[in-house]
């Protein structure tokens, strides 16, 4: 398989009012052609800063260093104009929140009609067809009123799904889902996640899917990379993940999920996720690691291959060094 | 806006007794600035024509709100005096907008040095009481109608941009503003797309309501002597020059300040009841 997409060694910081957040702190990420990679993390491990970082949609005291390799292209050295033919063309995303996500002023057909344009060069009646079969892929009926409502006019699963047609305008050879399903309760999440699948398989796109539901990762994902406080952790195939976590954070998120079958009592991580002001030396879990070594204090651990497409970033795994 | 909104909009401002009565006013104005040469009973007198034979006649039949002191017929001259004051209160608010609002959606938009330089700008314009800047400027440009208005809109222009700015910063943090940009959209576009339409109701809102003050403040210029010169008929200057006859004639300066006092009222309902209809939390009321 080729890759798509691959982030290297990349940094990302905040200037704040409080110092210098340390938000990404050295990200190594491969996302091949046509799969979907999941990104899990709790809150603040920096899954959604990650996959703005690609299309460099940061706030102006952001600082990013490191490669984003696209297509050959170094997206992070790559002109703003260059840049905005690739965001929505070739990269697009769909974003947690579709109630606020369309402008509340202007008919759908507006908004589609505008993004269409955009990059098409056709006129508004060829848009306007276009839109509409767009609507038609991502399974929205009666595409013709859905063209002529404003967005408070229809429900959130109804706008995800317009937020889709949208991302989906162009063909894009990425699509990033910035958890795509949050704000949708379970059975609209069902069939968003259905219908990305879907989608996929008839455009042959990659699919980003940034999400903190374990579950909704079991279901889609292809490979699984797991965030900790900055740090991809581990990358894994998703069956591979579930079977055998390394890495004691996944451990601990995996026994962190009910298990309706076991009555056992759930295990929580102990200890805080720590502040990206001033991250602990090291491995940035050692704090709340039960496996935690010497040299977990003192040296950042590296992403090493485990087994076939199972890598890990924690000093238990390198070899000939087990004390 | 959308058009059915504005219709929207329009209907309840006539459904709604103080706006309606506002609405009236103000398009009896405009017919009266429009018509002036066919219902002022003596147009030549409210252009300067001196008739000395009834100089200072109180309100009668003849002369429904009496005559100055050169006999020229009062209702004339106030009827004349709408044109100018419309004329005044439309250019300061339509040039404060065009200088403001691009100036308000750059700063807001994008943030930084722009910002910081458009925003100590307007501090500094800000910084001077509205008044007595405007007379500064007029004095400067010397007197007549034109600087008035200019010296007007350059004190005026602050106030939107301020006001818009502030919408601006809140509106660009929308998600549908975020989706706009991943997809390629240019900055401009967003600005006339997204950030303009939705930032623009309370400007509207401000600039009915300015439409009274800047009638008001172009009145005070006239009084001062550095507006519109006799003998062509504005408010401002018959108050100024009656102000002197108040005891014994007091006819010549109350009706052209009534005028002034009702066609700045007239505004300020109207906009009252607008800033209540385009505030999301107020609309209810009306539906």
């Amino acid at each position: 398989m080729n890759v798509l997409l691959s982030i290297e060694d990349l940094h990302l910081n905040f200037r704040t009012f409080w110092g210098t957040a340390y938000v990404l702190d050295g990200v190594n990420l491969k996302i091949y052609e046509d799969e979907v990679f999941g990104l899990v993390g709790e809150t603040g491990c920096g899954k959604s800063v990650t996959s703005m970082s690609i299309l460099r949609l940061l706030p102006s005291n952001a600082e990013l260093s490191g490669k984003i390799i696209f297509e050959g292209q170094n997206l992070l050295e790559l002109p703003e104009k260059e840049l905005r033919k690739i965001r929505g063309k070739k990269i697009s995303i769909v974003f947690q929140d579709p109630m606020s996500s369309l402008n509340p002023l202007f008919k759908i057909k507006t908004q589609m009609g505008d993004i269409i344009k955009l990059h098409h060069n056709i006129d508004k009646d060829e848009a306007l067809k276009k839109a509409e079969k767009l609507l038609r892929a991502v399974n929205l009926p009666d595409p013709h009123r859905v063209l002529e409502s404003y967005p408070h006019q229809l429900s959130g699963g109804m706008r995800q799904r317009i937020m889709i047609a949208m991302a989906l305008s162009f063909e894009p050879s990425l699509l990033i889902a910035d958890e795509p399903t949050t704000a949708l309760d379970v059975t609209i999440q069902k069939q968003i996640l259905d219908l990305i699948l879907e989608l996929k398989k008839k455009y042959h796109f990659s699919v980003l899917l940034i999400t903190h539901d374990l579950g909704v990762v079991a279901e889609t994902c292809d490979r699984v990379g797991v965030m900790y406080a900055g740090n991809i952790v581990e990358v894994a195939d998703a069956n591979k993940l579930f079977e055998n976590p390394l890495h004691p954070y996944t451990q601990g998120l995996l026994s962190a999920i009910p298990d309706p079958r076991y009555k056992k009592p759930l295990k929580p991580l102990r200890g805080n996720v720590p502040s990206l002001l001033e991250p602990p030396p090291g491995c940035r879990f050692h704090p709340r690691c039960d496996f935690a070594m010497k040299i977990c204090s003192k040296k950042k651990p590296k992403l090493v291959e485990y087994s076939e497409n199972h890598t890990v970033a924690c000093h238990i795994y390198r070899r000939g060094n087990e004390k | 806006m959308k058009k059915d909104e504005i219709i929207r909009v329009l209907k309840i401002l006539i459904r709604n007794k103080l706006s309606l009565l506002g609405i009236i006013i103000i398009l009896a104005l405009i017919i009266t600035a429009l018509f002036a040469p066919f219902i002022a009973p003596y147009p030549n007198q409210a252009k300067g024509e001196p008739n000395p034979e009834e100089k200072l006649q109180p309100p009668s039949s003849k002369h429904w709100f009496g005559t100055d002191y050169m006999g020229r017929d009062v209702l004339s001259r106030v009827i004349y005096g709408a044109r100018i004051s419309l004329l005044v209160a439309v250019a300061v608010v339509t040039l404060g907008l065009l200088i403001g609002v691009p100036l308000g959606l750059l700063a807001g938009f994008k943030g930084g040095v722009v910002d910081a330089v458009v925003m100590r700008v307007t501090d500094i314009f800000l910084s001077f009481p509205p008044l007595l800047l405007a007379l500064l400027i007029s004095v400067t440009l010397g007197r007549g109608l034109e600087n008035v208005i200019i010296a007007l809109a350059v004190s005026w222009w602050p106030w939107y941009t301020r006001l818009i700015r502030g919408m601006a910063i809140s509106i660009k943090e929308k998600p549908y503003v975020e989706v706009a940009k991943s997809m390629g959209i240019s900055s401009w576009k967003i600005i006339g797309r997204h950030i303009l339409p939705n930032a623009i109701s309370p400007v509207i809102v401000q600039g009915t309501m300015d439409m009274g003050s800047a009638i008001l403040e172009a009145s005070a210029l006239s009084f001062l002597g550095l507006g519109v010169q006799p003998p062509t008929a504005d408010w401002g200057l018959m108050v100024s020059q009656g102000k002197d006859y108040l005891l014994n004639y007091w006819w010549y300066p109350t009706f052209p300040g009534l005028a002034i006092f009702i066609t700045v009222l007239a505004f300020n309902l109207v906009g009252d009841v607008l800033r209540e209809i385009l505030d999301p939390r107020l609309r209810r009321r009306f539906l």
